[in-house]
């Protein structure tokens, strides 16, 4: 049953890598900045999903490396820094329940991901010799158009699948159960 | 993600961290190339569909577009047309009247670009015709649409060179197109663009305004096309004002000439 797991969970990041690369990016601004990545991240934190799906994300973001200029590694290196930074906030701070904690969630997942992936980007690009501008209007305004997405379409899912979602997050404000 | 403990979560991390290193140091290599050889096809066609259902979309919006104002630009055509057609004939009886000597046709011939320069030092073109063809040093070259592209600096027997605009060491003297008032000189910038020196301090010039060329010079005809005017200034300490001019043309994309042979 593991084994199976495992090969689901390879083979479908491999497709939905193929998917992000080959449909997602090819699109005109800025639907090519459809923000699939946060947003499954999003929902993973939401949801509060087993940890294999870190696995899934993982094997999406190295596929979309592989394509990536900047070269392999900045979307690995940025899944986990936020998954590290993202977790020990959610741990103390937000609620996982409320459509504002949602919310909160969704736009610090959709901030942390585009920094990460923007200054990650940035010193691959050095390091292989390249100049690259960091931090340019064409990259605020994309890193604004994912965070907004990234949240609208959490809060959205908020509103439209109640049931699921209460029994999936958890009851408690915080992780120890204050 | 709901991590057991926060050792848990370190442990996710540090694996990723992990096949970051194993990538750099080369051992994924060959486990990534058997991926992209899976990835590969799939991403091909997707974007190739992609691109052409761009492609369509963009040209079906085009041609509704274009249907759109059609007629109004045929109207507008036909207008334009008929005020010229009176003032040409309006032209020919009052040069009558005052026996002006009528102005010779230009005497043209097409050539095509061979080469382009990729020294941003000197901005030049080699086209196919050359001194057998009648080429000769000084003379205008200029696009279809009547935009200015340079000027012959050289020509051997089957090729010659032509000096773009925008080459640092070329001066061109130039006419407001609005009002025909002379209002300076052109000067290429390495290829970077055009500017335009030396205007009259009573010289109103305003962004947009088109510059053209003036026949002050042997071989320069009147009224080709240079480009519009995109910023204009003047410092308090300079006696001439001073405008960056955006090009009609784009450089790189010029395939066909025409050579002016006589004025």
């Amino acid at each position: 049953m593991n084994f199976l797991r495992a090969l689901f969970i390879f083979f479908g990041g491999i497709a939905t890598g193929i998917f992000y690369v080959g449909f997602i990016a090819s699109l005109s601004f800025p639907y090519s900045e459809f923000p699939l990545i946060p947003v499954l991240i999003s929902l993973a934190f939401v949801l509060r999903v087993r940890p294999t799906f870190f696995w899934f994300l993982l094997t999406i973001v190295s596929v979309i490396d592989l394509y990536r200029v900047a070269g392999f590694g900045v979307g690995i290196i940025s899944l986990g820094i936020l998954v590290f930074l993202i977790d020990r906030i959610l741990r103390d701070l937000f609620s996982h329940r409320s459509f504002m904690g949602c919310v909160v969630i969704s736009v610090l997942v959709g901030i942390v991901w585009n920094v990460c992936n923007e200054v990650l980007s940035a010193a691959s690009s050095l390091i292989n010799g390249h100049a690259m501008q960091i931090f340019s209007v064409g990259f605020f305004w994309a890193m604004c158009v994912q965070t907004i997405l990234t949240a609208v379409i959490v809060g959205v899912l908020y509103a439209f699948v109640p049931r699921w979602w209460r029994e999936r997050s958890p009851t408690l404000i915080s992780g120890r159960g204050i | 993600m709901r991590f057991r403990s926060t050792k848990h979560l370190y442990w996710y991390i540090a694996g990723a961290f992990l096949i970051a290193a194993l990538h750099f140091f080369g051992v994924l290599t060959s486990f990534e190339r058997s991926v992209r050889v899976i990835a590969d096809k799939p991403i091909t066609f997707f974007f190739g569909r992609m691109q052409r259902a761009s492609f369509l979309l963009h040209e079906w919006r085009d041609t509704q577009h274009a249907a759109d104002v059609l007629p109004e630009t045929i109207r507008d055509r036909d207008l334009l047309k008929t005020r010229i057609a009176l003032v040409e004939a309006e032209n020919a009886a009052l040069r009558r009247e005052l026996q002006y000597p009528e102005r010779k046709q230009w005497l043209t011939i097409g050539a095509e670009v061979i080469s382009k320069t990729t020294d941003i030092a000197r901005q030049v073109l080699i086209i196919n015709r050359g001194g057998d063809d009648g080429i000769k040093e000084h003379q205008i070259v200029f696009t279809e649409q009547g935009v200015l592209v340079g000027e012959i600096i050289s020509a051997e027997r089957s090729r010659a060179t032509v000096r773009l605009i925008n080459d640092r060491e070329s001066r061109v003297g130039v006419l407001l197109a609005k009002n025909s008032h002379a209002s300076g000189i052109v000067e290429g910038g390495y290829g970077l663009g055009l500017r335009l020196n030396l205007i009259p301090p009573q010289e109103v010039v305003e962004q947009g305004d088109t510059v053209v060329t003036n026949d002050t010079s042997e071989f320069m005809p009147r009224g080709l096309i240079i480009g519009r005017a995109v910023a204009v200034g003047r410092e308090i300490y300079e006696p001439f004002q001073h405008a960056l001019i955006e090009s009609a043309i784009a450089f790189d994309e010029i395939h066909h000439v025409s050579i002016i042979l006589n004025k």
